[in-house]
């Protein structure tokens, strides 16, 4: 029986992907954990000394909450919200 | 030296654009959407670099976090090109010069990390790039005007990579098998995706083609784009990697009427 064609942008999109970590098993050669290098945190590149310094607490968690609204006139900035992963479709 | 520019990429003939064969509504709502294109473009800068953050942590693929690294600067280009649309078609007066702010993501309270990020990933490119790809391959089939078929094509070369990524990473999660959580919460990542993007096209007005040869989708033809998506490229896609669709097959039914 011959297969059933796929939709081409099933082929570009889901197959091309599969196809970029083909032999890429999960799991396989476990990764090893690297961290700053300091308890307390600072860049990767940062010396331990400096690192106090660096670390600035923003809190935990994803950025539920969209920044404050209001448009800059001056700077013509816009401030958006309002998004969830899904690109709005009009 | 010529600093970089945000617009960098493929060549888009921005002085041939003419919109003068389109009557001010129409200018109006095709701008309108590119308008909001914008906002979101610049809000996925802001998902992807929280994704870059959260493979980063908890470990993938090289090829994804390539990709997923890029695709949050492809999404700041992409910001520009739909403002220049935007302007193109609704006067500078009308069109923010940039635009600020972060999305609100998903948070899936109650989530460990390594399921988590499975669900953001998944949501962001499986669902919603892979919707815009198949929705903007629609859009540049009847886009006739050059200006917009350049636009469409440049946002289109990368939307399909960040499709792609999603399901490259969805295969590698499902070779070791780790896909605990995803069934569970596909109902809602699809509501708030394809359920949303569905809403959306069915406000939009029909249209005689003028409007869609500029770079736009009327009622009929967005529906069906996104139900293509759904029916013919997502839903076969999780089927594949075998993702258990039992707890989304009501929400899947409801969306493809």
């Amino acid at each position: 029986m011959k297969p059933m064609p796929r939709d081409r942008m099933f082929n570009v999109l889901v197959l091309g992907g599969i196809a970029l970590v083909a032999g890429s098993a999960c799991g396989s050669g476990a990764a090893v954990h690297v961290d700053a290098g300091s308890e307390d945190g600072g860049l990767p590149s940062e010396p331990r000394e400096r690192a106090d310094a660096s670390v600035v607490d923003t809190g935990s968690g994803f950025p539920s909450e969209p920044p404050a609204p209001g448009t800059d006139a001056a700077a013509r900035d816009a401030a958006v919200d309002g998004f969830s992963f899904p690109m709005e479709v009009q | 030296m010529t600093a970089p520019s945000a617009e960098s990429g493929r060549h888009i003939p921005w002085e041939s654009f003419d919109a003068g064969a389109l009557p001010a509504a129409g200018r109006k709502i095709v701008g309108d959407t590119w308008l909001e294109r914008m906002k979101q473009e610049h809000l996925a800068v802001g998902a992807f670099s929280l994704l870059a953050q959260e493979l980063a942590q908890d470990g993938c693929d090289e090829t994804v976090l390539s990709l997923v690294t890029r695709a949050a600067n492809d999404e700041v280009r992409h910001t520009e090109v739909c403002r220049r649309m935007a302007v193109a078609l609704l006067g500078k007066d009308a069109v923010p010069a940039r635009v600020r702010g972060l999305p609100k993501v998903p948070v899936h309270a109650g989530a460990s990390r390594e399921a988590r990020v499975l669900l953001h990933v998944v949501e962001m490119c499986c669902l919603s790039e892979t919707l815009t790809g198949v929705y903007f391959t629609e859009m540049l089939a009847r886009a006739r005007q050059p200006t917009s078929r350049a636009v469409l094509e440049s946002l289109l070369q990368d939307e399909i990579d960040h499709g792609r990524v999603g399901w490259a990473y969805l295969s590698w999660r499902a070779q070791g098998k780790r896909l605990d959580g995803l069934a569970e919460a596909l109902p809602a990542m699809l509501d708030r995706t394809a359920g949303r993007a569905l809403r959306s096209a069915e406000r939009s007005p029909e249209d005689d083609g003028l409007m869609e040869s500029y770079g736009w989708l009327a009622r009929t033809s967005a529906m069906a784009a996104l139900r293509r998506a759904l029916r013919d490229v997502i839903v076969p896609g999780f089927e594949t990697l075998g993702v258990d669709l039992s707890a989304a097959r009501d929400a899947i039914d409801t969306f493809l009427g």
